[in-house]
């Protein structure tokens, strides 16, 4: 884990270099060119990626991924998103988000320097931080020392460095008001670029190939960088026929006289860095971080912590390397808004948070459906299909009782619903749920990994049960331990009402589940009652 | 290999049609008339979880006339006289 977030933070650290190349091509070159050149090298890296994942992930996949298999993921339904078709999803982040947010912050760079442009990269972790309120937790030691750090460090650069104070020129209404937009568009990207859980049709694909997620992700981003190449042009000359603000349309004509030789940006010196250090190496990297990171921890919360290294490596490259001259107002501005992003974060991270299982009974023809009504419900975190005395096992995540309140009348209200369960979560004992970039690994794999007896099974799919468990009272903490220590149990779960302990275990055959139930959870001291369920599909957001 | 025991609850009138739309399904190696709470028992089959998923959800969700069904996994099979089936 630790190597993963020092490997996340190098990305944002390479993300955050950017100024320095960028200063050396704005002499060269418009800013919308540079963009566009990173657009389009970037998206012919990050597609021929997606062709070599493909060809990688096809030699042991069951059923090819094919240009089909993408058209279908482009078409179907994003639940995340208005429930729009993926490709509208993707269109809309793309120009309104990532080309929009791109093209302003490579303009305020020119234009304002990297220590101004960096009060729009807080200000859209603040927006992110606001939206996303309550969506995760980690531990809070660490929370911090990374707040106190950054902290620190914000010290150090408005007090020992003594920043150049400029006569304030720059520090107009109107550039303030670009910077707002910027951050108010990188802000939108950051909390929508990951709304796109898989749909309920790309499990099949992740059924018949394994690492399904890993050629989506980077498939994905190929798509947005392409887009943002296509639609580029046009919006600059949309801008130089607008006429807002004089340097903005010098700026644009100066891309549209310079586009027919954009390619030459690629190979100069700082164009190489630009493009391929600064944005395709931690691109990629970003994104196998994502897809293979343990999912007892959230992605998302630690990128968007470790994001806040970005703007203050900004600040130090605009301070120490470009010898940046700075209004102070800006400074004040951008240390504000850091503190009360950081704030925010903090808050956030300390909100309560409550989660249930619901244990639902569907009526025999509504069972598909009613999986794929409960995953798209905004608290559901996670839906799987049960066989035995019920039908659907369902984890929520709420902010708050009253919203778990309402998350249970929802689910209530579904289609398909004859009797519904509900369980309070108190405790994740214990996760060892794989990655979705992970499953489907040979049970010998992943067995070898975590120590467990390697599996014989010949076609690789291991087979799951959920348990539910009552247990004498006093006796829980016991059987937990107990539980926990058997190679096979993947979760362990503490819950109140009708069931003590939800317990999982996947084992490569139903002869070794009987062996684990009967020989060894039955010998475990206090347990009353086990009602075990056939898992035969999980989907998780 | 997994397989499934069912037991169904059929509509008064559908047993035939329900017997013979189970017997369809490539995957239904028994199907068993009975007597006493349920009306059917099917055994089936498939190589995977995902499989026996797609059997629920793609095939016996769509039968006409099943009014109750539940589903349990065989863990274990023992045949007279002999050691476990695996």
């Amino acid at each position: 884990m630790t190597q993963k977030l020092l490997a996340l933070l190098v990305v944002n650290l390479l993300w955050g270099l950017i100024p320095w190349p960028a200063a050396e091509l704005f002499g060269a070159y418009s800013s919308f060119l540079i963009v566009y050149a990173r657009f389009v090298y970037s998206a012919l890296a990050l597609l021929a990626a997606t062709a070599f994942l493909i060809v990688w992930v096809n030699r042991c996949a069951k059923a090819p991924i094919t240009g089909g298999t993408l058209a279908r993921y482009l078409a179907a339904r994003n639940d995340d998103f208005f429930g729009l078709p993926q490709w509208v999803y993707l269109l809309l982040v793309a120009v309104v988000g990532f080309n929009a947010q791109i093209v302003l912050f490579f303009w305020c760079l020119k234009t304002l320097g990297a220590i101004a442009t960096s009060i729009g990269f807080v200000l859209a972790l603040l927006i992110a931080a606001v939206v996303n309120w309550g969506a995760g937790k980690e531990d809070m030691s660490r929370f911090k020392v990374l707040y106190l750090g950054t902290l620190f460090l914000a010290t150090i650069i408005l007090g020992a460095m003594s920043p150049t104070t400029a006569p304030g020129g720059s520090f107009g209404p109107g550039n303030l008001l670009v910077l707002l937009v910027f951050g108010a568009v990188y802000g939108f990207f950051f909390v929508t670029s990951a709304a796109d859980r898989m749909a309920p049709e790309e499990y099949r694909f992740l059924r018949d190939a394994p690492r399904w997620v890993l050629v989506r992700t980077v498939f994905k981003i190929a798509v947005i960088f392409l887009v943002a190449a296509l639609t580029l042009p046009p919006i600059v000359w949309a801008l130089k026929a607008a006429g807002l603000r004089p340097d903005l349309t010098a700026e644009a004509a100066r891309f549209l006289r310079e586009w027919p030789q954009w390619w030459r940006l690629g190979v100069s010196g700082s164009g190489v860095v630009l493009i391929v250090l600064c944005t395709i190496l931690p691109t990629l990297w970003f994104y196998a971080l994502a897809t293979s990171w343990p999912k007892q921890s959230s992605f998302d919360l630690w990128a968007g912590v470790l994001a806040t290294t970005e703007p203050m490596l900004n600040m130090v490259l605009g301070l120490l390397v470009l010898h940046e001259a700075f209004p102070l107002p800006w400074l004040l501005v951008a240390m504000a808004l850091m503190a009360i992003s950081i704030l925010t974060r903090y808050l956030s991270e300390t909100e309560s948070q409550v989660s249930g299982v619901a244990l639902i009974d569907a009526r025999y023809d509504r069972g598909r459906a009613l999986m794929e009504h409960l995953y798209a419900l905004g608290p559901v975190r996670r839906v799987a299909s049960l066989l035995g005395e019920h039908d659907l096992m369902v984890e929520t995540l709420c902010a708050s009782s009253r919203e778990w309140g309402g998350a249970i009348q929802e689910i209530a209200r579904s289609p398909g619903l004859a009797a519904q369960r509900t369980l309070l979560l108190t405790r994740i004992e214990f996760d060892r749920v794989v990655p979705d970039a992970q499953k489907g690994v040979s049970p010998r794999t992943r067995s070898a990994r975590r120590g467990a007896n390697p599996a014989t099974e010949e076609d690789g799919m291991p087979v799951r049960i959920a348990s539910f468990l009552k247990v004498e009272s006093g006796a829980t903490a016991g059987a937990v331990a107990a539980l926990r220590a058997l190679p096979e149990a993947v979760r362990v779960l503490s819950i109140t009402g009708e069931y003590d302990i939800i317990v999982e275990f996947e084992a490569p055959t139903p002869e070794d589940l009987n062996e684990v139930l009967v020989k060894r959870v039955e010998a475990i001291p206090g347990i009353l009652e086990l009602r075990s369920h056939f898992v035969t599909a999980e989907w998780e957001k | 290999m997994v397989s499934i025991l069912s037991f169904m609850v059929v509509r008064v009138g559908a047993t035939e049609s329900v017997t013979e739309a189970l017997r369809a399904i490539p995957q239904v190696s028994d199907v068993y008339s009975i007597t006493g709470k349920y009306d059917l028992a099917v055994r089936l089959e498939g190589r995977t979880s995902e499989e026996i998923f797609g059997i629920f959800t793609d095939s016996i969700e769509k039968i006409e006339g099943i009014v109750v069904f539940e589903s349990h996994l065989i863990m274990q099979h023992w045949a007279r006289g002999s050691a476990p089936v695996r």
